[in-house]
């Protein structure tokens, strides 16, 4: 009864799924059309009357920090420095090269696959990373068709292991664990991880270059200390998978002059 | 009538796939969202033969694997599974609105656990997912608030479209 088990990429069964989702793709574009506002319209109804209080709230957050500002004089200084930090954590060529897409769909109840509304008709082919509007690692394209492509998100079992750096130069693996976990692998631990420290991606090293380097993929979830050198503990996703409506796919393995750039910066 | 039937059950699949994937895409309450597609399978299967029923669930559940990125045919088999179930059970339809939403919750429940068990067999890992159980309870209860008006809605439809099941009106539901 089953038809094409693993039928991943390529052959009849990725025909099959690439053809069944040009035809639909249109009719999902044009249901959320109608859907989209709507949702939006009664969130925002839902909401009115948590809004006043936050907006109170974040009226005495920002005057508390205007007074922090005019204190701290050189907090201009630093905002302008991580700025200019975080243009750089993405080569600008690839941003430049990114490609915008909506996320028009999702899959069946246990299915945690995205569909995007830009396929290789766009530039998006098959391996390459997502990012969401922060620049945080979502996940990767896992079939590519001319009008549009299925993105696995890095939380799902299916999604390939995420080599990541953490804060002190240590290396680790990050593998989803499903429904939206990640967890957090060292084999080769000296020193503990600490509650809240970033993962970003390791970038290219070795023969793996399925990811360029310093997208965010997670925060560590509690503090962990290695247990006969290995330590495995849960992430936090930096993406919301549950509200996502725009993402950027990155355009890499980029060309052998970006690649090395990227090597040369630093992996 | 039989022929009609499929047809219209064919066409509510569709639909119901197409909503599925885009509707509940951005509407999803505590993290899940209704399996409509197994809904108006086990609606289907209540008017059909048995072997037009079980064709209708793999239809159904493979629409979703193409729509997906699934292996082909997971959701297919679980779905042909649930389809079966409702044809074993149809009878229960008959005894009214609460007792026929009851078994649409049930069968979402054993076909969702069936998905999730063929799925880790094939290294999904499904079962091991954290949120795993939120959605084996969220998703029948949402099918079953759904059942409550796509069940009568279902049976004035099949009855208007191709006549009354087996020769008889259900009037209770």
């Amino acid at each position: 009864m089953t038809l094409d088990i693993r039928a991943s990429r390529g052959g009849f069964g990725a025909d099959l799924r690439n053809s069944a989702q040009v035809v639909i793709a249109p009719f999902q574009a044009a249901v959320n059309a109608v859907v989209t506002p709507v949702v939006s319209f009664s969130d925002g109804l839902s909401n009115l009357a948590g809004l006043r209080e936050e907006n109170q709230r974040l009226r005495d957050r920002i005057e508390s920090l205007e007074r922090e500002a005019a204190q701290v004089g050189h907090l201009e200084a630093q905002v302008s420095e991580l700025e200019t930090l975080l243009a750089l954590r993405l080569g600008e060529d690839l941003y430049q090269l990114s490609v915008a897409a909506e996320v028009t769909a999702r899959g069946g109840t246990l299915d945690p696959t995205l569909t995007i509304d830009r396929g290789t008709g766009d530039g998006v082919h098959t391996g390459q990373p997502v990012v969401d509007g922060q620049g945080a690692l979502i996940g990767l394209v896992s079939e590519a068709g001319e009008a549009g492509a299925s993105v696995i998100p890095i939380t799902s079992r299916r999604a390939p292991a995420v080599t990541v750096r953490l804060p002190d130069g240590q290396r680790g693996v990050v593998t989803g664990q499903g429904a939206g976990a990640l967890e957090l692998s060292i084999l080769d631990a000296t020193d503990p991880v600490e509650g809240g420290e970033l993962l970003v991606t390791f970038g290219p090293h070795g023969d793996s270059n399925a990811y360029p380097k310093d997208l965010d993929v997670g925060i560590v979830a509690e503090a962990a200390d290695p247990q006969f050198g290995t330590i495995r503990v849960r992430v936090e996703p930096m993406g919301d998978l549950e509200r996502l409506e725009y993402v950027a796919v990155v355009p890499w393995p980029p060309g052998p002059q970006l690649l090395d750039g990227e090597a040369d910066g630093g992996t | 009538m039989e022929g009609l039937r499929f047809l219209l059950s064919l066409l509510l699949v569709m639909a119901a796939a197409l909503v599925q994937t885009s509707v509940f895409h951005s509407i999803r309450p505590f993290g899940a969202s209704p399996d409509v597609v197994l809904l108006i399978v086990v609606v289907g299967a209540v008017w059909l033969k048995p072997e037009a029923a079980v064709l209708l669930g793999f239809v159904g559940g493979l629409l979703l694997d193409m729509l997906g990125s699934a292996p082909l045919g997971l959701s297919g088999l679980a779905f042909t599974v649930g389809a079966y179930i409702t044809v074993r059970s149809r009878d229960r339809f008959d005894y009214g609105l609460p007792v026929g939403v009851m078994t649409v919750g049930g069968i979402t429940l054993v076909t969702l656990v069936t998905n999730a068990l063929i799925g880790t067999l094939f290294g999904e890992g499904t079962l091991g997912n954290p949120d795993i159980v939120r959605t084996l309870l969220l998703v029948p209860i949402y099918n079953m608030v759904l059942a409550v008006g796509v069940l009568p809605l279902a049976d004035r439809l099949f009855s208007w479209v191709a006549g009354p099941r087996h020769g008889r009106m259900r009037s209770r539901i």
